[in-house]
């Protein structure tokens, strides 16, 4: 995994007027029930979290694209089925982790590539489960 | 028939919430070697979000086909100080209803798209339209 400083803080906000400043929007807006905070939607206990930014367009098949946000919880232990970053034999990828009868494949979305099957002998290891994808507009 | 829920954007700034980012490439589906010595931290309230007052959250469920790359259950953001542009995805009411919609704009008349790929001209006298925001990001979770 590649990785570098890809991000400049934003230290001030800037509020600007909502376009659409109709009475009821506002009133709806005031009356909301439910309030989300996304530190705590996304990464509840912060500790296990860490996010990837994606680049390539190689898991589109999982509805992961070129620019996406991963959230990734690092403890959860994987389930068959479910989208990993996975370390094997030092490289990082984003793969879907199958596990068919005590064998564990790794799968791409991308169907030109075969599933790889991990050896025992192999240096592998599963660096997190993907739990969201923030895709941007 | 597609259900919105409307959620609001209230980060919790007493607690500082700093998550690791990495940046990964997973072009040609071939790994590349780990690299793990910098990284930038941010907070996903301020990372996600740009415009803090005008933010909030669209729910969707009953989608029974993807629309625009949203899948049944998708948390959109959408920020109602953004100006839509043409392909856009927006939140609009239609007569009350809310509805997620591509902002269409065809020598300079507007048009909602819709799932069908049908426009719907935004002229139309007996409909109440309102464009709410624009949607920003979309939170898919798995």
């Amino acid at each position: 995994m590649k990785v570098k400083k890809i991000v400049e803080l934003k230290t001030q906000f800037s509020f600007e007027a909502p376009i659409v400043s109709t009475a009821k929007n506002i009133a709806a807006k005031e009356q909301l029930k439910n309030m989300l905070d996304l530190n705590t939607f996304l990464t509840p206990s912060p500790k296990e979290y860490f996010l990837v930014k994606v680049s390539g367009e190689s898991m589109i098949n999982e509805g992961i694209y070129d620019g996406d946000i991963l959230i990734v919880n690092k403890n959860e232990f994987p389930k068959d089925g479910k989208v990993v970053i996975a370390a094997l034999n030092g490289e990082m990828a984003v793969k879907t982790y199958r596990n068919i009868e005590g064998t564990v494949y790794l799968f791409s979305a991308n169907e030109k590539f075969l599933p790889i099957e991990i050896k025992p002998f192999w240096e592998f290891e599963i660096q997190g489960v993907v739990k969201h994808v923030i895709h941007k507009l | 028939m597609e259900v919105i829920e409307i959620i609001g954007f209230k980060p919790n700034d007493e607690v500082s919430h700093k998550m690791p980012l990495f940046e990964m490439s997973v072009s040609a589906g071939i790994p590349i070697p780990v690299e793990s010595d910098i990284n930038s931290e941010v907070d996903l309230n301020e990372f996600l979000v740009e415009h803090p007052a005008s933010t909030f959250f669209a729910r969707v469920s009953g989608l029974n086909m993807q629309f625009a790359g949203i899948r049944d259950g998708d948390i959109l953001i959408v920020d109602s100080s953004v100006i839509p542009q043409d392909g856009k995805l927006i939140l609009a009411s239609i007569n009350s209803d809310l509805t997620v919609k591509i902002f269409r704009e065809v020598d300079s008349e507007i048009y909602l798209e819709s799932s069908n790929h049908k426009f719907l001209p935004l002229n139309i006298g007996e409909l109440e339209f309102n464009i709410i925001g624009t949607v920003t990001k979309v939170i898919h979770s798995l």
